[in-house]
């Protein structure tokens, strides 16, 4: 399942944040876009581009973002981090990463560092995550005897169905 | 000019540095506010606490 069909089938009960960060690998810093590992990239045909500089104001960098934002054309609207990389550090998500986070406020997936480009993560689990997602018990519920019942407002549990 | 090698060695360390400290799961997520593309539209983490669950997608163009 890819990005884009997660988004269309759960953006009702879930908000998807893209988060546009430093460049990876931009044209001034570790390029992927020439040589060897340039022609890997098209032969995979991935869509990260390869002729981008690193943005050095909030300006470039709302610049390549929404240009990023309309080539990758996930649907999902970008957020932009502050060029002092604040986000990005807090979640150490250079060059790609993906979280999903519960509405208590706390992680329930942390996703690896992702390959290439975000097309390439391995959605398998956040997928399952979301596919079992669950309502928080109702209060008479709470104290009833049964299954153990994840500590986050996701069920993690693959044999659960709803 | 650094080459291609020292760019990489020093994303590496970067990686290493602030995946130490990356939140785990049950941990409480960064709060954040940040604007879209137009810088518009602010957003914060906490908008969303009690009403939905979020998943974010960190990523560039490259």
């Amino acid at each position: 399942m890819s990005l884009q069909d997660l988004y269309a089938n759960y953006h009702a009960r879930v908000q998807f944040l893209v988060i546009y960060i430093r460049e990876a690998h931009p044209v001034d810093g570790w390029w992927l876009g020439g040589g060897l590992p340039g022609l890997m990239l098209k032969a995979m045909g991935s869509q990260a581009a390869t002729d981008v500089y690193d943005p050095t104001t909030m300006e470039e960098r709302r610049v390549v973002a929404g240009h990023c934002e309309t080539v990758l054309r996930y649907g999902i609207r970008t957020y932009v981090d502050e060029i002092e990389d604040g986000v990005n550090k807090a979640y150490a998500a250079l060059p790609t990463r993906l979280y999903l986070i519960g509405v208590d406020g706390r992680i329930v997936y942390a996703g690896d560092w992702g390959r290439l480009d975000s097309s390439q993560h391995n959605w398998g689990e956040p997928s399952r995550i979301i596919l079992h997602e669950r309502k928080p018990p109702r209060l008479s519920e709470r104290n009833q005897p049964g299954p153990r019942r994840s500590r986050f407002r996701f069920d993690i549990s693959p044999s659960k169905t709803h | 000019m650094p080459s291609i090698i020292q760019h990489w060695k020093k994303s590496k360390a970067w990686q290493r540095q602030h995946d130490a400290l990356a939140p785990k799961p049950g941990d409480v997520a960064p709060a954040f506010e940040l604007r879209d593309v137009n810088g518009e539209n602010p957003i914060r983490l906490s908008d969303f606490r009690g009403q939905k669950p979020v998943a974010l997608i960190f990523g560039s163009f490259t």
